[in-house]
C-alpha cells in the first residue's frame, strides 16, 4: 500500500512537471506573439506595413521551396546561464516554421557527445548543431555520422585547427561551416582593459581538462601580458575549491592585483571575489571573466568585477541560419568559411540590463523577417558576415527603433 | 489468583515461503512463571519467540499483553511494551562499545543539551554488569573485541536493564560457558521473584527441567501439549518432541576401547605452538573417534583450526599420513580434511547462499567437465543427493541457508564435507545449538564414518558427549594437552574434569 | 501422474521466482521503460536504426558492468574502471600510430596491468580496495591528461576510415560468452560469490581468496582495455574524459539490475545486462520521444525513480524496514 502511494506520488510529480513545462513553453510562445503584435501596433503603422509588404513580395517565390525542418542541438547542460542562453538561442529559429530539440549530453565527455548526436539524428533531425567542447578530435566521427545519415551539421564556438580534420569536413557535402568569436583576441582585450584600469600582476584561472576555446583565450591573455610588459604571476588549473585556491595564491603572491578567469564566471569569478574579500584586499584586486552569470550585475555594481566577455549566444543563432540556408538548397556560406562573431563586453550593470532585455529577453534579437533576409539569395557570405559583425546590444536596440 | 496472564498467544500461524512454521499455536504465561518452550529444530519455537518479541509478524492469530491487544510493529515497540528477547545468534552491534550496546536505543537518558555523556553511560553500564555478576567486561571495550560468549552476556545485560515484564531467552545458554549460564539462571530467578515472566527457549532437556515451571512442547509448528513441573520427565519430553520413542542408542552402543583393531594414523601434528597453543602434538587415526575436551578458552578451538593450516604464524608441523604437509586451508581441503567450525553461521556456512552452493563449494573441481565447465544438472545432482542423504529439511535446494533451523544448517555443513569425500573430520562442537533428533542422527553418522574407517576429531565442551562417543579422549588446559583416556564404561565426568581445571 | 508432474513443475517455477525475484523485477522495469518510449516516440524506439544506436551507445557500459560483477560479487568496488577505460584508449591511440595491429593487445595489456596493480595494493599492501582504486583513478586521469596534452587526440586516419563494426561485434560476442561462462559455469564465479558472502567461511572451505581477488581486478582491467579500444574506434579520438562516467554508470547499472552493492548471492550477469540496457534506453529514448531541454533532466530523474522502485519490488533485507 505504502509502495503504491509512493509510486502514485512519483507519477503525479512527473505529470505535474511535464504539464508545468508544456504550459510554460506554450505561454511563453503566446507571450512572444502577443508582444510582437504589441510592438507592431505600437510602432508607426505605415512603415511596418510597408516592410511587411516588402518582405512578402521578396519571399513569395521562395516560400514554396522552404521545407519544414527539425534542428537538433547538443548542449552540455541547461543549468548554467550560458547553457540556458544557448538553448534559448536555439529556439529563435522555431519562428521560421521548424522544430527544435535540445539534448543535454550526459557529461563533458567525447563519447557522450557522439551518443547525443546519434540520438538527435535518430529522432529525425535534419540539421545537428553543436559546439565541439570535448575537443576537435570528435569532429571526424560526427562528420561521418552526418554524411551517412544525410544530415547537415554546423558547429558554433568551434574552430577547426587541425588541417587533417579541416580537409575531412570540407569534403563532406553536409558540413555547413563554423562560427566562433576571436577567442585569442578576447583574451588579449581582457588584459588590455584590465591594464588600463591599473592591473600589473595577473593570475589566470583555466580549465585543466582541455577546452580548446579556453586555451585560446589563455594564449591571447598571455600574449597581451607579454606585449604590455606585465607579469603573469600564477596560473591556477581547474580548482576544486576556487575560493581556497585564490586565497592561497593571494597570500603567497601579495603583489597580484588582477584575476582573470577564462571561463565560467559563476564558477570561478564569484568565489575569487569572495577570496579577495576574505584576505582583506577588496577593491585592490581586479577581476574579469567569460560567460555571463546571474550575479555579475551586483558584482559589477559593487566594483568587485571589472568586465565580463560573453553573450556569444548568437554564434549558435548564426550557425543555425547558415545550416538552414544549406538545407534549403541555397547556402549562404558555400565555401564553409568560419563566421566571426564579436564578443559582447559588459562593464556596467546597465549593459547587463540591456542584454537581458534585448538579447535574451522575450523577443529574439532578430525578427523572422530579419533572419530570412540575412540569408536570402541576393546576399553573399560577406554580407552575412557584415550582419554578424554588426551584432551588439546597441545594434539590437537600434533595430527595435528604441 | 492472578487471572490475567502477562502474555496470551492465540492461534498464531506463520508461513515462510512453502514452509508452515507455525500452525495455530496458543500459549499463556502468567506472572512469576518460567515457561519453557521446547521442540526439535524447525518446530517453530524460535519463530514463536520472534513473533512475541516483534522481530517477526504473525500471519494469523492474536496476542494479548496484560489482557490488552498486542501487535508489535518491531522489536523496539515490543521492548517499549516490556518484552525483551535474547536471540540465538548474534544480537549485538559489533562496531560500538559494550556500554553503547547495553543502552542502544536509550541513550536519551544520558543526553544533556544534545551531548551524550559517555562517562555517565559507562559508569551505569559497569554497575549493571556488576549487578548481574559479570566482572570481566569493560563498558569502553569495542564489542567486536569480545568473545562470542561475552557478547551474549552483553545482550543479557541489555535486556535485563530494561526490566522487562516478559523476558524471552532463545537458545542463549548453548552459547554460554558454565559460568555464563549460571549468571543467566540467577537472573531468571530474580525476574521470577519480581513477579515477571520468562519464556525460556531451549533444546536442552535437563536445563529445561531445572529452570522452568511449565513447558510447552511444539512439533512441526504445532502445539503438542503443556506440562507442569511435576509432569516433566526427560524421556517423556523427548518422545513428545520427536513424536516417537528415542532409542537408548543415543550415543554409541559399544562401551570399550577396541584394542584388537589396528588404528593407522591419518593426521599427525607435531609441536604445534601459537599464542594460545603450547607445544601440542597429537595423532588422529583412521577408524577412531578422538575426543578433545577442555574449557572454552583452553585453546582446543584454536587447535582445530591449526590442524587445517589456518594460522599463518603456526610453529610446528601438521602432516597427513601420506606425508603432505598441511600448510593452508586449501591444501587441507585438497587432502580431504573437513573442518566444521564452532561458529557455524559465520565460518562454516555462506548464510545468504543457497543450500546447493554451500554443499558444492569445496567440490567444484570434481563437478567440472573438461576441467572447468560446471553444468547446472551436475550441481543439482550433487547437492540434492547429499541434502537428501542427510535429510535436510528445506523447500528447495535453492533455498538460502539462513532460512533453515540450526540443526538443518549443521546438516548442510556435514553434507558439504561428506560430499567432498572427506577422510578426516575435525568437528568443533558439532552438536552445539542442535536438538535431540538431529543430535542423534549426527551421532549415528559419526559411528558410521568411524566404521568406514574415517578419522574423526571431535572437539566439545559437553563431557557426556565426549565420553559417550570417543575411542580416545584428550584433555586440554591452558593450551597444553594434559591427559589421554581410552574408552572405558567406568569413566566418570569427574575423572576428566580434574585434567581440565 | 500428470497432476503430480504439474505440481512439481509449478513448485519449481514458484521457487524459481521466489529466489530470483531480485533479477526478475528489474526486467519488468526494463520492459515498462521500453513500452513507455515505444509509445512516446511513436514507434521510433523499435526501428532498426534506433536499436543499432542503443547497441552503439550501450556496449561500453555493458562491457564494464559485466566485468564489474566480478569485483562487486566479492563485495569490493573498482573505482578506477572508468579512468582505466580512457587511459587504455589513449595508450591504444598512441600505439596505433606506431602499428595499428598492436593497438588492441596494448589496450588489453594496459588494462590488465592496472587491474593487477589495484589488486596487489589491496591483497598484499592491505590498502582498502576502495582507497587503492580511488588513488589509481587519480593517477590514471592525470596520466591520461598529460598524454593527450589536455585536449583530445585523433586516431590515425586509417583507423578512422575502416569500418570496424564486424570486428567489434565479434569481439563483443566472444567477450560476453567468455565472461558469462567463467562467472556462471566455472568455480571461479562461484568462489567469487562465496567470498562476497563470507571471506572467513570461504577460506575455511578451500577458496584461495587472494588469488580470486586478484582475478576479479584483472578481469575489470581487461574489460577496461576492451571497452577503451572499442570506444576509441567508435569516437575516433582519445580524450582525458573518455569513459570517465563508466565507473558510476556500472555501479548504477548493477544495482538497477538487482545486484546488491555488497555482492554475494545476488550476483549475476543478467543484472549487468538489464541494468546497462535500462540506462542506455533511458538516455536514448528520451531524445527519440522528443523530450528536450530542461524537461529532459526532470523526466529522466523521475523515470529513474520509477524504474528503481519497480526494480526493488523485492523483499527488503531487514524485516523491520
Amino acid at each position: 500500500m505504502k509502495k503504491l502511494i509512493s509510486i502514485i506520488l512519483i507519477i503525479m510529480m512527473i505529470l505535474g512537471a511535464v504539464a508545468c513545462n508544456s504550459t510554460k513553453s506554450n505561454e511563453s510562445k503566446e507571450e512572444v506573439k502577443e508582444t510582437e503584435k504589441k510592438t507592431d501596433s505600437d510602432t508607426d503603422g505605415e512603415e511596418v506595413k510597408e516592410t511587411e509588404k516588402k518582405t512578402d513580395s521578396d519571399t513569395d517565390g521562395e516560400e514554396v521551396e522552404r521545407k519544414p525542418f527539425k534542428i537538433g542541438f547538443s548542449v552540455w547542460g541547461t543549468s548554467d546561464s550560458h547553457g540556458r542562453y544557448v538553448s534559448q538561442a536555439a529556439s529563435w529559429v522555431e519562428e521560421l516554421g521548424g522544430e527544435v530539440i535540445v539534448d543535454v549530453a550526459q557529461g563533458f565527455t567525447i563519447d557522450a557527445q557522439v551518443a547525443s548526436i546519434e540520438n538527435l539524428i535518430q529522432s529525425g533531425a535534419d540539421i545537428v548543431s553543436f559546439c565541439a567542447y570535448s575537443g576537435e578530435a570528435v569532429i571526424p566521427k560526427i562528420s561521418e555520422l552526418a554524411e551517412k545519415n544525410e544530415v547537415y551539421f554546423v558547429m558554433w564556438d568551434t574552430t577547426v585547427s587541425d588541417p587533417a580534420i579541416q580537409e575531412m569536413v570540407d569534403s563532406n557535402p553536409y558540413f555547413v561551416g563554423t562560427t566562433n568569436e576571436g577567442q585569442f583576441e578576447a583574451g588579449y582585450e581582457t588584459v588590455e582593459y584590465l591594464a588600463e584600469q591599473g592591473a600589473t600582476d595577473f593570475v589566470i584561472i583555466k580549465y585543466a581538462i582541455g577546452v580548446a576555446i579556453c586555451d585560446e583565450r589563455v594564449d591571447g591573455a598571455s600574449k597581451a601580458i607579454d606585449d604590455l610588459g606585465l607579469n603573469l604571476t600564477y596560473v591556477i588549473e581547474v580548482p576544486e575549491d576556487t575560493k581556497k585556491a585564490v586565497e592561497d595564491t593571494l597570500v603567497n603572491y601579495p603583489e597580484v592585483n588582477a584575476v582573470v578567469a577564462v571561463g565560467g564566471t559563476a564558477m570561478y569569478v564569484t568565489p575569487s571575489i569572495q577570496a579577495i574579500e576574505s584576505v582583506g584586499r577588496k577593491g585592490e584586486v581586479l577581476t574579469s571573466g567569460f560567460d555571463f552569470s546571474d550575479t555579475m550585475g551586483a558584482e559589477l555594481e559593487a566594483g568587485d568585477l571589472s568586465l565580463v566577455l560573453g553573450g556569444h549566444v548568437v554564434t549558435t543563432h548564426f550557425a543555425n541560419l547558415m545550416a538552414l540556408s544549406a538545407y534549403w538548397g541555397d547556402p549562404i556560406n558555400p565555401d564553409k568559411e568560419q563566421l566571426m562573431i564579436p564578443y559582447l563586453t559588459v562593464t556596467s550593470p546597465e549593459d547587463i540590463d540591456n542584454f537581458n532585455k534585448y538579447v535574451v529577453g522575450d523577443v529574439p534579437p532578430y525578427t523572422p523577417e530579419e533572419m530570412l533576409d540575412s540569408i536570402s539569395s541576393d546576399k553573399t557570405f560577406d554580407d552575412f558576415q557584415k550582419i554578424a559583425m554588426e551584432y551588439s546590444i546597441e545594434d539590437v536596440i537600434s533595430r527595435r527603433g528604441e | 489468583m492472578d487471572k490475567t496472564p502477562i502474555i496470551e498467544v492465540k492461534d498464531i500461524s506463520k508461513r515462510f515461503g512453502n514452509t508452515q512454521a507455525l500452525k495455530k499455536v496458543s500459549m499463556r504465561v502468567h506472572s512469576g512463571e518460567v515457561m519453557g518452550l521446547i521442540g526439535e529444530n524447525g518446530s517453530g519455537k524460535s519463530t514463536l519467540g520472534s513473533i512475541i518479541s516483534g522481530n517477526l509478524k504473525a500471519d494469523e492469530g492474536s496476542m494479548l499483553l496484560h489482557g490488552e491487544k498486542y501487535a508489535p510493529q518491531n522489536s523496539f515497540v515490543a521492548s517499549e511494551n516490556g518484552v525483551a528477547m535474547i536471540v540465538q545468534e548474534q544480537g549485538t552491534i559489533e562496531t560500538i562499545t559494550v556500554g553503547a550496546n547495553i543502552f542502544a536505543g536509550r541513550e536519551g537518558k544520558f543526553v544533556k543539551g544534545g551531548i551524550l555523556n559517555r562517562r555517565q553511560l559507562n559508569i551505569e553500564a559497569l554497575s549493571l554488569l556488576e549487578k548481574i555478576g559479570v566482572h570481566d567486561i569493560r563498558p569502553e571495550e569495542l564489542t567486536n573485541n569480545l568473545s562470542f560468549e561475552d557478547r551474549k552476556l552483553v545482550e543479557v545485560a541489555r535486556a535485563f536493564h530494561r526490566e522487562p515484564d516478559l523476558f524471552i531467552v532463545d537458545e542463549t545458554t548453548t552459547a554460554l560457558p558454565q559460568k555464563g549460564r549460571e549468571i543467566l539462571y540467577s537472573l531468571i530467578k530474580k525476574i521470577k521473584e519480581m513477579g515477571k515472566a520468562v519464556i525460556f527457549i531451549t533444546h536442552d532437556i535437563d536445563e529445561l527441567i531445572m529452570v522452568c515451571d511449565k513447558v510447552t512442547i511444539l512439533k512441526d509448528g504445532s502445539y503438542v501439549t503443556e506440562l507442569q513441573k511435576s509432569e516433566m520427565d526427560p524421556s517423556l519430553i523427548k518422545s513428545l518432541m520427536v513424536g516417537r520413542e528415542i532409542s537408548d542408542e543415543y550415543y554409541r552402543s559399544d562401551s570399550d576401547y577396541d584394542d584388537s583393531k589396528e588404528y593407522s594414523p591419518a593426521l599427525i601434528a607435531k609441536n604445534l605452538s601459537t599464542d594460545r597453543l603450547k607445544n601440542v602434538s597429537l595423532e588422529i587415526r583412521n577408524g577412531e573417534i578422538l575426543g578433545l575436551v577442555g574449557l572454552s578458552d583452553c585453546g582446543m578451538h584454536e587447535l582445530g583450526k591449526a590442524l587445517i593450516g589456518y594460522y599463518k604464524d603456526l610453529k610446528g608441523s601438521v602432516a597427513k599420513a601420506n606425508g603432505v604437509k598441511i600448510t593452508n586451508t586449501n591444501v587441507a581441503i585438497k587432502e580431504k580434511i573437513a573442518y566444521v567450525s564452532k561458529d557455524r553461521d559465520s565460518e562454516s556456512l555462506l548464510l545468504s547462499a543457497s543450500i546447493k552452493n554451500n554443499i558444492n563449494l569445496p567440490y567444484l573441481d570434481s563437478l567440472s567437465k573438461f576441467g572447468f565447465y560446471i553444468t547446472q544438472s551436475s550441481e543439482n545432482k550433487h547437492a540434492s543427493f547429499w541434502s537428501k542423504k542427510l535429510d535436510v529439511k528445506c523447500s528447495h535446494i535453492s533455498q538460502p541457508v539462513l532460512e533453515l533451523s540450526g540443526g538443518n544448517k549443521q546438516k548442510v555443513v556435514l553434507a558439504k564435507w561428506l560430499g567432498n569425500e572427506s577422510e578426516i573430520f575435525i568437528l568443533d562442537c558439532p552438536t552445539r545449538g542442535i536438538d535431540v533428533g538431529v543430535k542423534e542422527s549426527i551421532y549415528h553418522m559419526l559411528v558410521d564414518l568411524k566404521n568406514q574407517g574415517k578419522a574423526i576429531l571431535m572437539i566439545s565442551e559437553e563431557l557426556a558427549e565426549i565420553i559417550g562417543m570417543s575411542d580416545r579422549i584428550l584433555t586440554m588446559k591452558d593450551g597444553e594437552l594434559t591427559h589421554e583416556f581410552l574408552r572405558d564404561p567406568d569413566l566418570e565426568e569427574s575423572d576428566i574434569i580434574k585434567y581440565m581445571i | 501422474m500428470m497432476v503430480v508432474n504439474m505440481d512439481i513443475k509449478k513448485g519449481r517455477i514458484q521457487s524459481l521466482f521466489q529466489y530470483n525475484k531480485s533479477k526478475i523485477a528489474p526486467l519488468l522495469g526494463l520492459v515498462l521503460l521500453v513500452v513507455f518510449f515505444a509509445i512516446t516516440s511513436k514507434g521510433k524506439l523499435l526501428e532498426a536504426s534506433s536499436i543499432e544506436n542503443i547497441y552503439n551507445q550501450g556496449f561500453p557500459l555493458l562491457i564494464t558492468s559485466l566485468a564489474f560483477v566480478y569485483v562487486m560479487a566479492t563485495g569490493n568496488l573498482d573505482f578506477s574502471i572508468g579512468a582505466n577505460v580512457g587511459f587504455c584508449a589513449t595508450i591504444a591511440c598512441y600505439v596505433a600510430f606506431f602499428n595499428t595491429k598492436l593497438a588492441f593487445p596494448a589496450a588489453l595489456l594496459t588494462g590488465a596491468l592496472v587491474g593487477l596493480i589495484n589488486s596487489l595494493m589491496y591483497v598484499f599492501l592491505k590498502i582498502p580496495s576502495f582507497i587503492a582504486c580511488l588513488c589509481m583513478m587519480f593517477i590514471l586521469t592525470a596520466a591520461n591528461q598529460t598524454l593527450t596534452g589536455g585536449g583530445s587526440k585523433m586516431v590515425p586516419v586509417e583507423l578512422l576510415q575502416n569500418d570496424y563494426s564486424i570486428v567489434r561485434l565479434v569481439l563483443l560476442l566472444i567477450y560476453i560468452i567468455i565472461i558469462v561462462i567463467i562467472f556462471h559455469k566455472t568455480k571461479v564465479g562461484k568462489q567469487l560469490e562465496a567470498l562476497g558472502i563470507s571471506v572467513e567461511a570461504s577460506i575455511q572451505t578451500g577458496v584461495n581468496a587472494k588469488l580470486l581477488f586478484i582475478v576479479s581486478y584483472v578481469v575489470t582491467g581487461v574489460a577496461a582495455g576492451l571497452a577503451g579500444y572499442l570506444m576509441l574506434l567508435r569516437v575516433g579520438a582519445a580524450s582525458p574524459t573518455l569513459g570517465s562516467s563508466l565507473t558510476i554508470d556500472s555501479i548504477i547499472a548493477l544495482v538497477l539490475g538487482g545486484m546488491s552493492i555488497l555482492g554475494g548471492a545476488s550476483s549475476s550477469m543478467i543484472c549487468a545486462v538489464t541494468g546497462s540496457l535500462i540506462t542506455t534506453v533511458l538516455n536514448s529514448g528520451i531524445v527519440l520521444a522528443g523530450m528536450g531541454g530542461d524537461a529532459q533532466q526532470l523526466i529522466k530523474g523521475a523515470l529513474f525513480i520509477i524504474v528503481v522502485s519497480i526494480s526493488t519490488l523485492r523483499e527488503s533485507s531487514s524485516k523491520n524496514f
